[in-house]
């Protein structure tokens, strides 16, 4: 195993780990303790109910492991580079956001991008388990799948670099200078020519989104959620690596997914 | 104008047909009537991730063209993409990078050849195509000491005047360590193999080398458009007859040859070379290395498709020196004769080229895989080559998308001291392996020095990522001088790139001096010719560039709005009363 490889497990084990003991954390909180208790009978029924949207966000990420690799090529050959366009409207904002970096900042933003992003995406798949139906569960589903969908048909499509990778000099790569191996966790991910829209923004405005939705179950979800989401936002131009563009398109996906999912799941 | 639209419009070009006679008609009018329109340009360029100087010169180029009335479009891509844009495909306007320049001045041939305008790969990249530099570069490969290097010098001076490349600087090569590891590291060159063949280390032990690159496939291909610090790679894998050290070429695979020359047509001086293969020599699996398989190798590059296709598919690479060799034999197991078209001081050139085992390779002269929407090549360029074969000092072991390692070959000719040149440069205490570790990032190799995983890196700093570097006191840098330069390609089959004095306008508009010093935090030398890193066997070519020619249209890296203007005006352009630059067409 190379050095790279090493240190690429311990990131995802020490993620993993952060991650289990948050949602540990947060599942008591927001269910509550006696609830948690009394519907940990239907776990498996939920589970159950919901098979086919969690089946679909499966295929969905199985594909998208499959298509990414050749998606930079795709793209080049048929897609529309669109950093100069984003670049001539928005100018130079994510400098400016750039300008507020202090040292704790960067530190908190760079947690917030990785691990309480990762938590907010895996939360809803806990929590729902506990929810009275299954329905919040099938929408979260369905709403990540066309999350995930039109992210790679856009990815396609549009050529867009992020801000740290167009406006050099200006803005900083802060997430990569101040943690170089972070980098070899977001590669597993991240293509450089996929900025826009922003899969971190919509996702966790999704995740917001539902909390928002299930706020008549669970009141707190949206307390807990809504103040990681509204980081993630920020940390994903304070870090340089996505224009207010992105961000905004990945609030617009963000709406598109769930009222897809609540739309799909009221037919039936 | 920009690269993927004109590539749609290829697609689309069956459907397009109507639609183009009537817009002939239409540009026929609006010539009859003087109209223009605003002209813009698109500038190519390796993503800040790869490179970080050409991003940021690219970026500071498009805000001057701006200056001056000209709509520029920044297009950052991967390095293999821009490569492969502007070599292979010839789809660019204009692009910032870094050209690698060999040594001997017969490289301008390469460069700048008419012949090889219409020739996919490093030969000619931008089209240029002018008879009185074509008769120069021609003539300088038959001559000669003194008389060469005034032709080589009245090359150059052609070349400046046209200005397909705008040279801008030299950049040095940057190497970082541990300051408590105790490698011997020789002068080189941080792209040289023999860097790391003269590597002396502490009981041979494994060196682990990070590189500039994103993770994936390692391509390994000696004759594919790779990335530069594969390049170093490869050449620890294949041997070649012959080895450079500055203006000097040293036997390598070959024990020795000898050169006569041979009259030739025209009374063009010509070279035969009859080349004594070493003794004993065999590839990585153990099959001897014949003469034959020499002789296969440069019909190779002259034909990758060797003979089955029309028209033939010469490589991507080597252009240059393959193209001076007129015929070659394999004289017996050991010996082979080389008939050069140059002179007897230049034609050793042809030996540089890495020699191919003929049982591999030459199966792969067919069609290779496609990549989406390139001409068809063979399968000799487009292979990854992934289980290399070679005949080098090192061999290739095992790799991952992290990492590449090589072992010592033991049955090379370094192992069991070889005299002369190769005995002097080959360590007996070079490492036993070398392990090269992809970094998708910069800042990694200050990280990975910093915590012992890494021994050296060798990958190019921006002024920021330096200082950050040189602040740790666990690691120090060694300059060392490049080959090649910074500088900015134009297509030469577009318009308005066309245009010997637009070209020479933008040449203008970057400020050299203030470049070296902002972009590169004083780690290169400007320059305004692209002999700056030539070498000639005389010692005599000095050939820096003339500044008189390129003046900064500005001052302290800002460009001045109504001079820009003026030179483009000065050179036949109009402006329209918004102020942008217009063209006809």
């Amino acid at each position: 195993m190379s050095f790279q490889t090493r240190l690429l497990v311990a990131l995802l084990l020490e993620v993993f780990a952060v991650v289990g003991v948050a949602t540990a954390l947060t599942l008591p909180m927001v269910v509550g303790a006696s609830a948690l208790r009394e519907r940990s009978r239907q776990v498996r029924q939920r589970l159950h109910d919901s098979l086919g949207a969690i089946a679909l966000v499966l295929g969905v990420l199985v594909l998208n492991r499959f298509v990414r690799p050749i998606v930079p090529e795709l793209s080049w050959a048929f897609g529309i580079p669109i950093t100069d366009a984003i670049f001539r409207v928005e100018g130079s904002f994510v400098a400016w956001v750039q300008g507020f970096a202090r040292p704790w900042l960067t530190s908190y933003l760079a947690f917030a991008y990785v691990h309480l992003y990762v938590f907010a995406l895996l939360v809803p798949f806990v929590l729902y388990l506990f929810a009275e139906d299954a329905r919040p569960l099938r929408v979260t589903g369905i709403a990540y799948a066309t999350n995930y969908g039109i992210g790679v048909i856009c990815y396609v499509v549009f050529i867009a670099y992020g801000p740290r990778n167009y406006l050099v000099g200006e803005v900083d790569s802060l997430l990569y200078t101040t943690y170089p191996s972070i980098r070899l966790l977001t590669q597993q991910a991240n293509v450089n020519t996929n900025a826009f829209p922003s899969l971190h923004t919509s996702l966790s405005v999704t995740v917001a989104l539902l909390a928002l939705w299930t706020r008549r179950q669970f009141p707190r979800f949206p307390i807990v959620i809504v103040p990681i989401t509204l980081s993630v936002v920020v940390a994903t131009m304070y870090l340089g690596l996505h224009w207010a563009m992105d961000v905004l398109a990945g609030f617009a996906l963000a709406g598109v997914s769930v009222a897809i999912g609540v739309r799909w799941t009221a037919r039936e | 104008m920009d690269a993927p639209r004109s590539r749609r419009a290829v697609l689309g070009s069956a459907a397009g047909a109507t639609a183009m006679a009537s817009g002939c008609l239409a540009d026929l009018n609006a010539f009859a009537r003087g109209q223009r329109r605003p002209v813009s340009v698109s500038i190519l360029t390796a993503a800040p991730d790869t490179d970080p100087f050409a991003p940021v010169i690219a970026r500071r180029l498009a805000t001057a063209l701006e200056t001056a009335g000209v709509r520029a479009t920044l297009l950052p891509t991967s390095e293999s993409n821009l490569w492969r844009e502007v070599l292979v495909n010839g789809k660019f306007d204009i692009y910032v990078g870094r050209h690698p320049i060999d040594p001997d001045p017969d490289v301008l041939r390469e460069l700048f050849h008419s012949r090889f305008a219409e020739e996919p790969g490093w030969q000619n990249p931008t089209g240029v195509t002018d008879p009185a530099l074509d008769e120069l570069l021609d003539r300088q490969r038959h001559e000669t000491g003194r008389r060469r290097v005034e032709t080589t010098a009245a090359a150059l001076d052609r070349i400046s005047e046209l200005g397909p490349i705008a040279p801008l600087c030299v950049p040095y090569d940057l190497r970082m360590q541990r300051v408590d590891d105790r490698l011997e590291w020789s002068d080189y060159g941080v792209r040289n193999a023999l860097s790391y063949v003269s590597l002396g280390t502490p009981d041979r032990r494994q060196v682990t080398v990070g590189i500039a690159g994103e993770q994936g496939d390692w391509n390994l291909n000696p004759l594919g458009v790779v990335e530069r610090d594969l390049r170093t790679i490869v050449d620890l894998l294949y041997d070649r007859l012959a080895v450079r050290t500055g203006g000097d070429l040293h036997p390598w695979l070959a024990a020795g040859w000898e050169t006569e020359p041979d009259g030739g047509a025209d009374g063009d001086a010509e070279s035969v070379l009859t080349i004594s293969l070493r003794d004993g020599a065999t590839w990585h699996d153990g099959s001897p290395i014949r003469a034959r398989d020499v002789a296969f190798t440069y019909r190779l590059l002259e034909d990758t498709a060797l003979g089955s296709s029309r028209p033939p598919a010469p490589t991507v690479r080597y252009r240059g020196r393959s193209s001076l060799v007129r015929s070659v034999e394999a004289v017996d197991d050991v010996t082979v004769r080389l008939a050069v078209a140059a002179s007897p001081t230049v034609a050793p050139v042809a030996l540089t080229v890495p020699i191919l085992p003929r049982h591999i390779w030459r199966s792969r002269g067919t069609r290779g895989r496609f990549t989406v929407l390139d001409d068809p090549v063979t399968e000799a360029i487009t292979t990854l080559n992934e289980t290399p074969v070679g005949s080098g000092p090192y061999r290739h072991l095992e790799d991952d998308r992290t990492r590449l390692l090589l072992s010592r070959t033991p049955e090379h000719f370094l192992e069991d001291d070889p005299g002369g040149f190769a005995g002097e440069v080959g360590a007996p205490d070079r490492p036993e392996r070398l392990e090269f570790a992809a970094l998708a990032s910069r800042d990694m190799a200050r990280e990975f020095l910093r915590n012992g995983e890494l021994d050296a890196a060798t990958v190019p700093m921006s002024p920021a990522e330096f200082e950050r570097m040189r602040a740790d006191a666990l690691v120090e840098t060694v300059d060392t001088r490049a080959l090649g330069l910074y500088g900015i390609g134009f297509n030469l089959r577009r318009y308005p790139m066309t245009d010997a004095g637009f070209r020479r306008v933008i040449s203008r508009l970057v400020d050299r001096e203030h470049v070296s010093r902002t972009v590169f935090g004083r780690r290169a030398r400007p320059t305004t010719s692209v002999g700056a890193t030539l070498v000639d066997g005389t010692g005599r070519l000095r050939w820096r560039g003339d500044t008189t020619r390129h003046p900064f249209l500005g001052s302290d890296g800002d460009v001045d709005a109504a001079r820009a203007r003026e030179a483009f005006r000065d050179v036949g352009f109009a402006y329209s009363e918004q102020g942008h630059l217009l063209v006809r067409r």
